[in-house]
């Protein structure tokens, strides 16, 4: 053989972005982010919700120690992507969550106490009184990606300006679910962002086990979708390139994939402790880079906010999730029969016998 | 007062052991203040004070193991009562929790009945899209019944149409009731299980059948026939795979009525004399006629004759019912054209005239499972020369 073959076919690169550093020092004027859609009211609202979340999941894991909630799991440290998204998105989107989304999942409308209910063990939880059609918490890893396709395909045929966002951690990734999904995506040019929120951790199993993908990102090429890893932790660069991503997915320019760079600085749930897997070395050099700290910085630096402001939100926030707790607390517990009555839109034949006999139940025991 | 009990701070863990105490009794506490640190199966838990209020009493020690759901903490309330999830529960006999839910899971003594159902009735392993299931339930049509005819055998719409225009013309389906639904559900059982083979012969009955009882007089040959062949009088079971072979031959004997079949039985039927077995069988058909025969005399067959020759039909494929294994069907007389036989002459010979010779037609089904050939031809032989004689 004297000569080369062999041609190449077609090269791939996956971009990065970051605009606010550790430090809370930003790669970009103020002025220039308010014309790319980043004014200082944004900044501050971002501020206010990711203090918000951090606030309630504090209280949630509080609530799960005295017994008054289920097993739940935190967001610490990942409040900057769900504050991201929830300012992204538009009402008529359709938010498909994994479970430490919970900024977003506020954004768009669903309340405290709801969150609360689901973690809680109580069905009504799901049933969002805010956004009636964005999906509850995802325990099945990756489903939820399938489950977006099928939203998002609707969206398609019913040709509605609307966007599905789905979002998957670093462990959904090696999932079936998740290739199908971004195979199908990719086909049918579906209106559809993933989100990867790689938080390091797939409960025990750390990100340089789960792949050896040089980034996760890279997945959504072989599903012939466009892909880019973010700073997750950098809450303008998420809302800049996800809201850039639902833009084009609006105008029909079909799936996109943002791998957020973020830590999973709690343990995995309640259930768990991250201390007899992980250094704590390894999560002292993540909260140097977790994301309030470096937005509130900047806020101060900038003179947007001073610290008695800051002061005041964290108290507003408090207020306010002590309130939603007390209503939480105060909601009398479910009947038995509501787990007859969100499934199906019409409950079929076979089931009318068996809830009859759940209500007959309900009347015996409400005898004794 | 208040006590503040050991929640379950896992996934189903039953107890956990005091690490620290980071309280003591008299402290006054803040709501989300650090209050104990708990070793449990699974981690090292720290849990924060529930309310504001003043500590009265520790029930523990560093090393202390308090079971989930036992007192941790004594408190005095400051003002408002401290409202516990777990104990809002409702009121029915509380019992340790084994799951992630809030609090303590209820269950009941009673068990609620449930069975596995698909969603689409019985079409289960049926391959049809949401849509055409919502089509076939709309117009009440089984799914197992439509056959396919879309890619890998899945039902379409129009397949479904099909059978709804099919039914349009043919009607409503009438279910069986009563003794014909039992007839329905018995052969089923018994296609299913048994191996059945029939043996077709006729009976020589030339000489008696003029003034003969032909039902008695068979019975009598079958009696004989279980005595020299008593494997064909047994009750066979499919799941031990072994036999019981029974010496009185109980006799059922098919009945037909407009209600459907009936099988009354005749007990020790070998021990009647002929009077006494044409009484028995005219008893039990009035009584199957008039619907009053009693459960206990339509069990426990070891044989089964059906003689259906009073209507029409020589040769049947009668049906063994588990877990008898041989029924004999008996048909239409008819004549034949054959050498005469010469009287009581025991060798056989014939006379060399050509006569009119009246037979019964035989059709023995054996299941062969359990019986041979061999037997069930020797069976048949010892019943044809019984009937063959003159009385």
């Amino acid at each position: 053989m004297n000569h080369n073959t062999e041609k190449t076919e077609n090269i791939f690169r996956v971009g990065y972005t970051q605009y606010l550093n550790e430090e809370g020092r930003l790669f970009e004027s103020l002025k220039n982010l308010s014309v790319a859609g980043v004014s200082s009211e944004l900044l501050v609202e971002f501020y206010r919700w990711m203090l918000f979340t951090r606030t309630f999941d504090c209280k949630a894991i509080a609530l799960q120690r005295t017994g008054r909630l289920g097993t739940y799991a935190s967001c610490l440290g990942q409040e900057a992507v769900g504050a991201a998204i929830g300012k992204a998105m538009r009402e008529e989107d359709v938010f498909i969550q994994a479970y430490r989304e919970t900024a977003a999942v506020l954004i768009r409308g669903v309340k405290p106490e709801e969150i609360l209910m689901y973690w809680g063990g109580d069905e009504r939880g799901m049933d969002f009184q805010g956004p009636r059609e964005d999906m509850p918490c995802t325990i099945p890893i990756a489903s939820q990606c399938c489950h977006a396709v099928g939203i998002s395909y609707a969206m398609k045929i019913r040709k509605e300006p609307r966007v599905a966002v789905v979002v998957c951690g670093d462990g959904a990734t090696s999932k079936g679910d998740f290739y199908e999904s971004v195979n199908a995506a990719g086909v049918w040019q579906l209106p559809l962002v993933f989100i990867i929120n790689n938080n390091q951790w797939a409960i025990s199993l750390p990100r340089d086990e789960q792949s050896s993908c040089e980034t996760l990102a890279q997945k959504a090429i072989a599903g012939g979708i466009s892909c880019e890893q973010v700073d997750g932790n950098d809450v303008i660069a998420c809302y800049i390139k996800i809201k850039a991503a639902i833009d084009r997915a609006r105008q029909g320019q079909g799936p996109h994939l943002i791998e957020t760079i973020s830590y999973r600085l709690s343990d995995h749930t309640t259930a768990d402790d991250a201390s007899r897997y992980r250094d704590d070395d390894n999560v002292g050099e993540a909260w140097q880079k977790e994301p309030m700290t470096r937005l509130r910085n900047l806020l101060l630096h900038e003179l947007i906010i001073d610290k008695a402001g800051v002061e005041q939100l964290e108290k507003q926030c408090s207020d306010e999730i002590d309130a939603a707790v007390a209503r939480y607390l105060a909601i009398p517990p479910a009947s038995p029969t509501t787990m007859f009555e969100y499934l199906y839109e019409t409950l079929p034949d076979h089931y009318l016998d068996q809830l009859e006999q759940v209500q007959k139940k309900i009347l015996q025991e409400g005898e004794k | 007062m208040h006590i503040f009990k050991l929640p379950d701070l896992g996934e189903g863990l039953p107890e956990a052991e005091i690490v620290e105490w980071f309280i003591k009794p008299g402290d006054v506490v803040t709501a989300d203040q650090l209050m104990v640190s708990m070793e449990t199966a699974k981690a090292i838990v720290e849990i924060p004070c529930p309310e504001n209020a003043t500590v009265v009493k520790l029930y523990g020690e560093s090393g202390d193991i308090i079971h989930t759901g036992d007192p941790l903490v004594e408190f005095l309330e400051e003002g408002a009562v401290f409202a516990s999830k777990v104990e809002e529960k409702p009121k029915s006999a509380p019992v340790k929790a084994s799951t992630s839910v809030v609090g303590e899971l209820h269950t009941t003594e009673g068990k609620l009945k449930e069975t596995a159902q698909s969603v689409s009735g019985n079409s289960i392993g049926v391959k049809a899209t949401p849509a055409v299931r919502a089509l076939a339930h709309r117009y009440h049509i089984d799914l197992a019944i439509v056959t396919p005819s879309g890619p890998h055998s899945t039902v379409t719409a129009s397949d479904v149409e099909r059978v709804v225009k099919i039914f349009a013309d043919v009607g409503e389906l009438v279910p069986l009731k009563g003794v014909r639904r039992s007839m329905a559900k018995a052969m089923t059982q018994a296609h299913a299980e048994v191996v059945p083979v029939t043996l077709h012969d006729d009976a020589d009955i030339t000489t008696w059948f003029a003034q003969g009882d032909i039902t008695v007089r068979i019975i009598r040959a079958m009696a004989l026939a279980c005595e020299t062949e008593p494997t064909l009088n047994a009750w066979y079971d499919s799941h031990a795979i072994g036999r019981r072979i029974i010496k009185p031959m109980h006799l059922g004997l098919a009945v037909d009525t407009q209600d459907g079949l009936f099988v009354p039985v005749i007990r020790d039927a070998q021990n009647y004399s002929p009077h006494e077995m044409r009484d028995k069988i005219n008893t039990l058909k009035e009584l199957v006629s008039q619907r009053k025969i009693v459960a206990d005399d339509l069990r426990g067959n070891t044989i089964t004759l059906s003689n259906f020759g009073s209507m029409v039909g020589k040769y049947a494929n009668p049906i063994v019912m588990p877990p008898t294994v041989a029924i004999l069907g008996t048909g239409r007389l008819f004549q034949q054209l054959g050498y005469a036989k010469s009287g009581g002459n025991k060798s056989g010979d014939n006379s060399g005239d050509i006569v009119e010779h009246t037979l019964l037609p035989l059709s023995l089904t054996f299941d062969h499972r359990s019986i041979t050939g061999g037997e069930a031809a020797r069976f048949l032989a010892v019943l044809m020369v019984d009937l063959a004689l003159d009385s």
